[in-house]
């Protein structure tokens, strides 16, 4: 890591402090790596030579008062909202899973109607030409249930497909922009 | 060491050394080193510790086309070291009374 790289990585670990509080830092550390560097060290030696970088935030961190309340409302504003809000956003996650549970519930009746009716009037077919002696009716609902297996193997082909994606696009998306929030929320701790 | 003696004992040698002259950041760390583990990182608050106590003031000189921070003791800072080591007296009691224990 150069001096540049150090710097930005500090600032960015220090954001819920003010300004001028930053800058203090950083200049000290700006200082320090020169003064190393002129002594022969490469940036990247003179910044090793600092320790490990999180010991260096949290010492660094250790007499700054952040002023949670005013430098940073993001954080009381989201839990403010969340406490307001959580009346709310329970009842529409229930809702929403709901949702889920209902278009998988129809989905799969549909896959699984088709599936009972294309196997009944195969099973019909087959007999309507052997008891009926008709071949035409037998081959008029075997034609029948052949459309009806199209139309399931084509529900299943979709459901295979795009069933995975489908739940991939909406849970895995949702839960990872849910975590996202909430880990950014953790750092501002 | 122990932490919080440590921590006192710090910032003592800081502002010992500064009372020797004005010094800067990387000089401080060179200064102390052999006395005293210290880093850059452990330096920086109590530098900051001490100037909110208005122990040192702060000001800045070129040098080599670049602003240095330089630390300058103050008559609060030079009282610290005077209680410190009338203090020691104090200590020294107590060490002794601790070996004497064993």
């Amino acid at each position: 890591m150069n001096k540049q790289e150090f710097m930005t990585f500090l600032t960015k670990k220090l954001h819920r402090f003010d300004y001028k509080n930053i800058q203090d830092a950083v200049s000290y550390y700006d200082e320090i790596i020169d003064d190393k560097v002129r002594e022969g060290m490469s940036e990247e030696e003179a910044v090793a030579s600092l320790g490990n970088l999180n010991d260096i935030v949290a010492e660094t961190a250790s007499e700054m008062v952040a002023d949670n309340k005013i430098k940073n409302p993001g954080r009381g504003l989201f839990l403010l909202m969340a406490t307001i809000l959580s009346p709310v956003i329970l009842p529409l996650a229930i809702v929403i899973l709901t949702l889920y549970v209902v278009i998988f519930a129809v989905w799969i009746s549909l896959i699984a109607a088709f599936g009972a009716s294309a196997l009944g009037v195969l099973v019909g077919g087959f007999f309507s030409v052997f008891t009926l002696g008709d071949i035409g009716v037998g081959i008029l609902i075997l034609g029948l249930s052949l459309i009806a297996f199209v139309i399931l193997a084509a529900l299943c082909v979709v459901t295979v497909k795009y069933g995975k994606d489908f739940i991939n696009l909406i849970t895995v998306k949702l839960i990872r922009k849910l975590s996202k929030k909430f880990r950014k929320e953790e750092n501002i701790k | 060491m122990d932490t919080q003696l440590k921590k006192g004992l710090l910032d003592i040698c800081v502002l010992a050394e500064l009372n020797c002259q004005d010094s800067y950041g990387y000089q401080i760390i060179k200064d102390l080193s052999p006395i005293i583990e210290i880093s850059e990182s452990t330096l920086y608050p109590i530098l900051k510790r001490l100037e909110e106590r208005e122990c040192l003031k702060t000001y800045s000189l070129e040098h080599d086309g670049r602003l240095r921070r330089y630390y300058q003791i103050t008559h609060i800072g030079k009282e610290k070291i005077e209680e410190f080591c009338q203090e020691w007296n104090t200590i020294s009691d107590i060490i002794n009374f601790i070996r004497g224990a064993k």
